[in-house]
């Protein structure tokens, strides 16, 4: 009996090892989901005009559906963003939830991940008012989806 | 847990020895485990948490539109304009379009008024794309403004339309028209009928030309053989040698050029580091 318990006790260890790194492995892979922070408070001005940030070109790393990136609602907008990029002749890649003024996306996951190549794509940007969210003027801006 | 106590249990039947040895086994064997958990959490957290490449390009920029197009009254309406700052990469421009979710007509229900985007209120056509050449840290603004029809006979309401402002950076235009601007650059590369290249940087300061560099067969030339000049729309580079005078003039607003006496051929011309030279032509 005493000879035996080693080896009972090495499938619980390994056991528990697995269970255990798949848990991580699940949390680490839970946080896949986008990503946003914070850089600056809000500082609203007059709401007169809206700061849309635009890009060229974006790098995506290949056959990946998170990617790092940096998309900002100026801290001096009075409005809030919801963000489509979708490709070009395609289907959105990934719609975010509204950004508010001083917050970035940081890290957003897209519907499908992509292979290496250059892809045309906008970043179509509608803007609510922070007051009664009713729709503001809206934004494009055309870029190129670098994947590497 | 349920580990922890199965382990208590063993222990109290087989003696206190055994259930210290037991117990320091179990506690080396979590122990164990962690270290290996957290050996491979270590090893695969990187590859997830920082999935991608940096984010942006290098041109990157913000633009400024009007949130709202406020109607007080018939005619025009100025609003603050389309703004941008940023950088822009070399032989890049900005270009910002509007388009309108209603066809241009503020619509109430059934009912629509008329307008249009313009730069001036004395714009008899509608301005729809407007282009920044360079930017900077500092606002560049493009005026901007609606003309909306008269609006006398309609019924109250709320006339609402929606203008999305789409952006792209495209490359810039340049032709070497453009050299007679203030603070222009003019890179000329051409050969001499003995094979020798040549090649001179020039800048344009208030429509005098200056050489910043030339080089002669690969070698830093001697300003004192070098002559450029311009007048009007006509560039002159001229370089006196021992087997003759290598000259060429350009016609800047034609994007001709002439070659005399000892040139050869032109290699390269570049405005503001864009290269046109396909752009040019041997005048006739």
């Amino acid at each position: 009996m005493k000879g035996r318990e080693p080896m009972t006790r090495k499938p619980n260890i390994l056991a528990t090892f697995l269970v255990l790194a798949l848990a991580l492995l699940l949390t680490a892979c839970g946080a896949g989901g986008d990503k946003v922070e914070r850089f600056a408070e809000a500082n609203p001005g007059s709401g007169e005009n809206i700061a849309i940030p635009g890009y060229e070109k974006l790098s995506f790393a290949a056959g990946k559906t998170a990617q790092a990136v940096n998309l900002k609602n100026p801290a001096e907008n009075a409005c809030t963003f919801v963000l489509t990029l979708t490709p070009e002749d395609g289907e959105a890649l990934w719609t975010g939830e509204a950004l508010s003024p001083g917050e970035a996306f940081t890290r957003i996951t897209l519907s499908k991940a992509l292979d290496v190549g250059e892809y045309g794509a906008t970043l179509h940007y509608d803007c609510f008012s922070l007051n009664d969210n009713t729709p503001l003027n809206g934004a494009e801006i055309k870029l190129t989806l670098s994947v590497h | 847990m349920r580990i922890a106590e199965k382990s208590e249990r063993t222990t109290r039947e087989k003696g206190e020895f055994l259930m210290k040895h037991k117990t320091r086994t179990k506690a080396m064997s979590w122990l164990l485990s962690l270290a290996l958990t957290g050996a491979l959490t270590l090893g695969l957290l990187p590859a997830i948490s920082s999935p991608a490449l940096a984010a942006e390009g290098d041109t990157s920029y913000t633009i400024t539109i009007p949130s709202t197009l406020t109607v007080a009254n018939k005619g025009w309406n100025a609003t603050d304009g389309i703004s941008a700052t940023g950088t822009l990469a070399d032989g890049k421009k900005l270009t910002v379009t509007a388009t309108s979710a209603n066809s241009w007509a503020l619509k109430s229900g059934e009912n629509s008024v008329g307008y249009k985007l313009a730069t001036a209120s004395t714009d008899t056509e509608a301005t729809t794309s407007w282009t920044f050449d360079s930017l900077s840290s500092t606002a560049a603004t493009k005026p901007m403004g609606i003309i909306v029809e008269n609006y006398d006979n309609k019924p109250a309401g709320t006339y609402q339309d929606t203008v999305t402002f789409t952006a792209s950076v495209e490359a810039a235009n340049v032709s070497l028209s453009d050299f007679k601007e203030n603070g222009a650059v003019l890179q000329v590369a051409f050969k001499q009928t003995d094979g020798k290249p040549l090649s001179v940087t020039l800048k344009n300061d208030s429509g005098t030309v200056s050489c910043t560099e030339y080089k002669f067969n690969g070698y830093n030339g001697s300003m004192q053989q070098l002559t450029v000049s311009l007048s009007g729309d006509k560039l002159t580079i001229s370089k006196k040698g021992s087997t003759g005078t290598a000259q060429l003039d350009f016609d800047l607003n034609n994007s001709t050029y002439s070659m005399v006496q000892v040139v050869k051929e032109v290699t390269a011309v570049s405005v503001n580091g864009i290269d046109i030279t396909s752009k040019l032509s041997a005048a006739n």
